[in-house]
């Protein structure tokens, strides 16, 4: 009995062990031109409603001059908009991807507030340049506002 | 080995002529029905057949019956449920909810999803067309499903 529990006490140890080595591997090193030619990124979506109760707004990005992915979408600052906008996950930001929300609330941004950082891939060495247009943008009745957008890239990785 | 013995055949009991000929009648074939006795016979088959027919008859009527009114309770309840289910819709009306522009502005954008989304908050009353998905309620789900028409960019259906 004794001699089996030490077998199993060897076996366990060995097993660990090789699964603790296995994790502390270094990852697979990428050859050096692939490593620098990709980055990840976001851009901001921001939004001027001007002192209006900003319900809903929907927009189009678009990257123009670069290899440029989406990766995800992620809320804005506003407690309004903190969730997740709506977006076509399968998007290619070199075409097109549209992104809209509201919220139903009483408790809406009025001035200028971020609704929504999109998260991107930026493949090759050429600096992408992103152009936004406002499609939709309206109060709490439905009704259309004047209202402004811009884009900003935030800080690469 | 076998022996005859002309003294055991003697001592046999005889049977009584008479007995022996009522036997041979009860046993004799039939030779024919008379005609009264089938008249009768076949009178009782075809009224126990009339009447089998008729049971049958009126079984097959109370199935269709019962079935009738289960499928009338079916729908009442239905309608009872969800209004809108059996409701008609404009045929302009229903491919315009299909489609999700429910300003009829000409197209789907977040607009259309805000509309419905604010008369369901506001408890306000729903138009069945709004029933973009077709399951005989207005709710969330067809919120998320205009959105998701709205910023629908690539290839393939939204939903």
């Amino acid at each position: 009995m004794n001699r089996v529990a030490r077998m199993f006490m060897l076996v366990t140890i060995v097993l660990v062990g090789g699964a603790v080595e296995s994790r502390v591997q270094s990852p697979p090193t990428l050859p050096a031109t692939q490593a620098s030619s990709v980055r990840f990124a976001w851009v901001d979506a921001v939004i001027d409603p001007q002192g209006q109760p900003l319900a809903a707004y929907q927009f189009e990005l678009k990257a123009e001059s670069a290899d440029v992915t989406l990766v995800g979408v992620e809320g804005g600052e506003h407690p309004a908009y903190v969730e997740p906008p709506y977006y076509d996950p399968k998007a290619n930001l070199q075409n097109r991807i549209v992104i809209a929300a509201f919220n139903t609330g009483e408790d809406l941004p009025k001035t200028r507030t971020r609704v929504a950082r999109v998260m991107v891939r930026v493949s090759g060495t050429g600096q992408p340049r992103y152009s936004a247009k406002l499609d939709v943008c309206a109060s709490s009745d439905a009704k259309p506002i004047n209202a402004s957008i811009s884009v900003m890239e935030g800080a690469a990785q | 080995m076998m022996s005859s013995d002309p003294d055991r055949a003697d001592q046999e009991p005889r049977v009584p002529e008479k007995l022996r000929e009522a036997m041979a009648r009860l046993y004799e074939p039939l030779t024919g029905v008379p005609a009264e006795l089938d008249s009768v016979i076949l009178r009782d088959a075809r009224g126990s057949y009339a009447r089998r027919q008729r049971w049958s008859l009126a079984v097959r009527w109370a199935g269709a019956g019962l079935a009738a009114a289960a499928a009338l309770a079916l729908a009442l309840r239905l309608y009872i449920a969800h209004p809108s289910t059996l409701r008609s819709a404009t045929p302009a009306h229903r491919q315009l909810a299909r489609v999700g522009d429910v300003d009829g502005n000409g197209r789907v954008d977040i607009l259309d999803a805000y509309v419905v989304a604010r008369a369901i908050t506001r408890h306000q009353p729903l138009d069945p067309a709004w029933d973009v998905n077709g399951d005989g309620v207005v709710d969330r789900k067809d919120v998320d499903l205009i959105a998701r028409r709205a910023v629908h960019v690539s290839e393939g259906a939204a939903e």
